[in-house]
């Protein structure tokens, strides 16, 4: 029941892009392409259901004054594994999303999660959380590079669904389309957020 | 080319062509979190553009005469993570015990820039950058990158704040206050700024 | 204090477990990433040239970080030649894997690594901009804006040029490394033998006054790095310098060559480097304005805006400045070099 509720929560009710804002920075920078999204989003999940565990499973012998620096490292770690890995084995990926993979760390999502969750919760509910945020994560930069996408390249993870006729507005793949999606997709959600509140 | 000419190119750069937050996409959390009001933007700003410069140079000494010199370079992300956590402790610690006026206006900011992306960004790009004619950066050009860059961060915060402030009068539809209406305004500013781009000196 | 010190201690063992950590995955990945690569840019060859069979890893003898290979069909006869030319475009350093046939006409090419902005510079990785250069040679590189043939990227000018210019910058590394260098047999040279680099040099010193048998090269007393040449004819008579000289220009470092007689009068010039606006400042080089300096001593280097005798290329003023000044101030150091060492010998 727990578990399913933490798995779960990542989505909407505590979606970390839309409802916490958090993690704002690789949001806007790498939804130009689903693709990019997607690699991004399984990045920092692998970051984050790893960090969240070792993390909950160190909180009862790290001190608490130095605790901040201890999961920095520990996350810093993980990012340059993951930085590592994919610069091996998916170098396109890799080299798209860029400087990105190292900013990973100071993804204001996975030290807000371990200061907040895993820090004080079993390694097991660590895990759900990890998995439920990252997951969450990764739908909410999809939705966001599916709109960028589509408008701005006139594709869909590279197969194209406009029309042939249709000129791409490549803003919306540019800096000011990137902030005017998330800011449109953030009054949705206040708006289904104050209709179901009356 | 001469040097000062080189200076103004990185300047033009830093600030207004690839700004930090409007072209890179860097350090959005303070720009949406810390501009509701003017006074404290200005603190987090001036906050930024100290931090930046001086992990600027940090970051470059650890870069060049420990990674590089080694061969060290996958530890760059937690050397780099490790003496920004650092170095704004050790600030933090400084100001508080010889500037209390300073850390009275600074103080709250100080540990937020730690998690603040665009510090650890000019940290990376300075190892990564090269001038046009392809050589890198020396010790001065990465820390005149690192404040140019916080004078960047710091000018589109300010505008951003002042925006703001003026926008709590405004007659808005309700789901579009607050975040909503920031975000929007930060691409109708990101628009405004790509009129520099193709700007070459 | 105590525990200040078992706090490091406890975040010294994570650090150092971390790093462990790091290292180990570093030593698993970084052969992966270094084959990957190779094997990448293996395949983009032969995709390039597909007929190839053989391909042979030259390393330029002047710049060293430059490598071609020659592509050889299965009988051994050449084919061409195939390298990476790489320049920094708008927001990035652009990479462009070229096949050139052995007459240094482009057959193929394929822009391998950039990062430009999205939508506008990055479509120099479509399909259609590599059939934009193919089929041409050298002189036929310039993009349209510039006046050539070579159709830009709509919004994207500065990295098509990036790319041209490239292009440019490596097919001439690439020519100077295969040109054979002659030099007469009679020729004297104090060090033997030349590397390609001095080969050229005195090749070119050797086109600015052909008459000389021997260069004997003497670095100036007051500045070590300020270097020139003593001409001697076959008879170790001296018949003049050579000496070059350097300047910022309109855009470019404008680098040359003057031969001058023993009244320090130029013999001749020539332009070993520049980057001049086309069509402007790139006159420079041409025969008919570098005539107009021929015998001038130091005194009458002044340009007709400035009130003297040398004619300035028509707008091109800042160009025409800044050779003539270059070579008035050479000239006039190398004066007082040779009184410096004339009184020097005679004490």
């Amino acid at each position: 029941m727990t578990f399913l509720n933490e798995l779960t929560k990542g989505f909407i009710k505590e979606n970390p892009i839309f409802v916490i804002v958090l993690g704002m920075c690789p949001t806007l920078a790498v939804s130009t392409s689903v693709n990019n999204a997607i690699g991004m989003g399984f990045a920092a999940t692998f970051v984050l259901i790893c960090s969240n565990i070792i993390i909950s499973m160190i909180k009862d012998i790290t001190p608490d004054k130095i605790r901040i620096p201890i999961y920095i490292v520990v996350i810093a770690a993980f990012v340059s594994i993951v930085d590592m890995v994919m610069a091996a084995y998916t170098p396109a990926l890799h080299k798209s999303l860029g400087i990105f993979i190292p900013l990973i760390v100071v993804n204001c999502i996975i030290l807000g999660r371990a200061e907040a969750f895993a820090n004080r919760n079993t390694v097991l509910s660590s895990l759900a959380d990890g998995i439920g945020m990252g997951l969450g994560f990764t739908f909410s930069l999809i939705i966001v590079a599916t709109i960028r996408e589509i408008l701005g390249s006139g594709t869909w993870l590279g197969f194209k669904v406009m029309p042939v006729t249709y000129d791409p507005m490549l803003v919306a793949i540019l800096a000011p389309g990137a902030f005017i999606t998330l800011g449109f997709l953030m009054g949705m959600m206040q708006m289904m957020k104050n209709k179901r509140s009356r | 080319m001469g040097y000062l000419g080189k200076l103004f190119f990185m300047a033009m750069t830093a600030v207004f062509i690839n700004n930090y937050v409007l072209s890179r996409f860097l350090g959005l959390c303070p720009y949406l979190g810390v501009s509701k009001k003017l006074d404290s933007a200005f603190g987090m700003g001036m906050a930024v553009i100290f931090v930046m410069t001086m992990a600027s140079a940090f970051t470059y000494l650890i870069n060049t005469y420990l990674l590089v010199a080694y061969n060290l370079q996958y530890l760059q992300t937690i050397a780099f993570i490790l003496t920004i956590a650092a170095l704004v402790q050790f600030v933090e610690m400084v100001i508080q015990k010889n500037a209390p006026s300073l850390y009275k206006a600074l103080g709250v900011y100080l540990p937020l820039i730690t998690t603040n992306c665009a510090v650890l960004g000019v940290a990376i790009l300075n190892t990564k950058a090269t001038w046009n004619d392809g050589t890198a950066y020396t010790f001065i050009d990465a820390v005149l990158n690192g404040f140019l860059s916080g004078i960047g961060f710091t000018l589109v915060l300010l505008l951003m704040a002042g925006i703001r402030e003026r926008l709590e009068y405004a007659d808005l539809p309700v789901n579009m206050k607050g975040m909503p209406i920031g975000l929007i305004l930060a691409g109708v500013m990101a628009l405004a700024f790509y009129g520099f781009m193709g700007f070459k000196i | 204090m105590k525990y200040i010190i078992q706090l490091g201690l406890i975040l010294l063992i994570f650090c150092a477990v971390a790093s462990g950590v790091l290292a180990f995955v570093n030593s698993k990945t970084q052969p992966v990433i270094a084959a990957r690569k190779a094997l990448e840019e293996e395949q983009t060859r032969k995709e390039l040239m597909p007929e190839a069979k053989v391909f042979e890893e030259k390393v330029s003898a002047e710049d060293s970080t430059f490598i071609y290979y020659i592509a050889k069909d299965d009988k051994d006869a050449l084919l061409g030649y195939c390298f990476i030319a790489a320049k920094r475009g708008y927001s990035s350093v652009i990479r462009t894997m070229v096949a050139m046939d052995d007459k240094y006409t482009i057959i193929n090419m394929k822009v391998i690594d950039q990062n430009e902005t999205p939508g506008l510079g990055t479509l120099c990785q479509d399909k259609a901009f590599p059939e934009r250069f193919k089929g041409r040679g050298f002189d036929e590189l310039k993009a349209d804006k510039d006046g050539g043939t070579i159709q830009s990227i709509t919004g994207a000018t500065i990295t098509t040029r990036a790319v041209i210019s490239s292009l440019k910058d490596a097919i001439q590394i690439l020519k100077d490394d295969l040109a054979e260098i002659e030099v007469p047999a009679d020729m004297q040279t104090e060090v033997k033998p030349l590397d390609k680099k001095a080969l050229r040099a005195l090749k070119n010193r050797l086109e600015v006054l052909p008459e000389a048998k021997t260069f004997v090269e003497k670095k100036a007393l007051a500045d070590s790095n300020f270097v020139y040449y003593i001409a001697m004819d076959s008879l170790n008579k001296s018949i003049g310098y050579t000496v070059e000289a350097s300047k910022q220009g309109y855009c470019s470092e404008i680098k040359l060559l003057a031969a001058l007689d023993n009244e320090l009068n130029i013999r001749q010039i020539k332009v070993l480097n520049q980057d001049e606006t086309p069509a402007l400042g790139a006159e420079c080089q041409e025969g008919y304005f570098l005539k107009r300096f021929n015998g001038k001593s130091a005194n009458a280097l002044k340009v007709d805006k400035d009130g003297g005798m040398i004619k300035s290329i028509a707008g091109a003023t800042i160009t025409t400045r800044a050779i003539t000044n270059c070579l008035r101030d050479t000239i006039t150091k190398l004066k007082s070099e040779l009184q410096a060492r004339n009184t020097g010998g005679s004490k």
